[in-house]
């Protein structure tokens, strides 16, 4: 995509319209996801859609891909607490949560 | 109204706009408190297979157009900063415009969709899939309007051509609502 550079000096522009087509695109294809016959299957699909949906969004729209190590580190500090929280909640699943 | 007001130099201290720094900060925490719960959404749906029937009673056709106002507020919210680095006022102010009325038509088909749900005896404590329904979409509903409230401020602030580096750190919180709804959307919608 044609990138300008913005007179702040430091976001180049990407081609937004042509981002949102392809968002519109991903949406419809997580939606069609969502009816393949194999549940499992489907899903893995509807989340990869989702995940890179996000992706786009996040790199492009909020110019991570951009930004200095200092903000990435910022927002990995975020996933790493949700990745706590995920380790922490498991063994309730995993042994029984609610019996 | 000048229509070729430059953004406000940051104080920069490491060599991030302090401004920007902030909000990406701010983010992060956000990032904990949705991941937090759709992470526990996540684990408790594995669990529970049966809440398959409850998703059923969602609308992926609602939700889907309301993922498609959100993706296309955030392609308004970024070319309103595209145009406040280019100098274009004027223009940003009413991208910035339509960004709200997309929040606010959001909102709009949100409550249709909540009346609708509550009617059909699908409440917040219907089972914990409801819950979760609620608590989710509503968390994310909350932050729609702090970002309208958000928006109108910065946009009042821009007309005037001031702060408009704020443009952008308004913007940032945009997208990663439209982030969060990117997740919730077939979380909650779809994989039934």
């Amino acid at each position: 995509m044609n990138e300008t550079l913005g007179h702040d000096g430091d976001h180049p522009h990407s081609n937004y319209v042509a981002v949102w087509t392809v968002l519109v695109v991903l949406l419809v294809l997580g939606i069609a996801a969502g009816f393949v016959g194999n549940p499992v299957l489907g899903a893995v699909l509807v989340f990869s859609v989702a995940t890179v949906k996000a992706f786009l969004v996040v790199t492009i729209y909020m110019h991570l891909k951009f930004e200095p190590l200092l903000v990435r580190a910022i927002i990995l500090c975020g996933l790493a607490c949700v990745f706590i929280v995920l380790i922490g909640l498991i063994p309730d699943i995993v042994y029984g949560f609610g019996h | 109204m000048s229509n070729h007001a430059q953004p406000l130099p940051a104080k920069i201290t490491t060599g991030v706009p302090t401004g920007r720094l902030g909000i990406w900060w701010f983010l992060a925490g956000e990032t904990v408190i949705f991941g937090g719960l759709i992470v526990c959404y996540i684990l408790l749906r594995l669990h529970h297979p049966e809440w398959a029937e409850h998703a059923a009673h969602t609308s992926w056709i609602v939700g889907g157009i309301n993922t498609l106002v959100l993706l296309t507020s955030s392609l308004t919210m970024v070319q309103a900063f595209k145009a406040v680095t280019e100098g274009k006022t004027q223009r940003a102010v009413g991208l910035l415009g339509v960004t709200w009325l997309l929040g606010l038509a959001f909102l709009v088909i949100k409550v249709f969709e909540y009346t609708h749900e509550i009617h059909g005896g699908y409440t917040i404590l219907a089972n914990l899939f409801w819950s979760f329904y609620y608590l989710m979409t509503g968390l994310h509903a909350l932050h729609i309007i702090g970002g309208l409230v958000a928006i109108a401020v910065v946009m009042a602030r821009a007309r005037k051509g001031k702060d408009l580096q704020r443009v952008e750190y308004v913007g940032l919180y945009w997208h990663l609502v439209d982030v969060v709804w990117i997740f919730l959307y077939p979380l909650l919608y779809i994989a039934s």
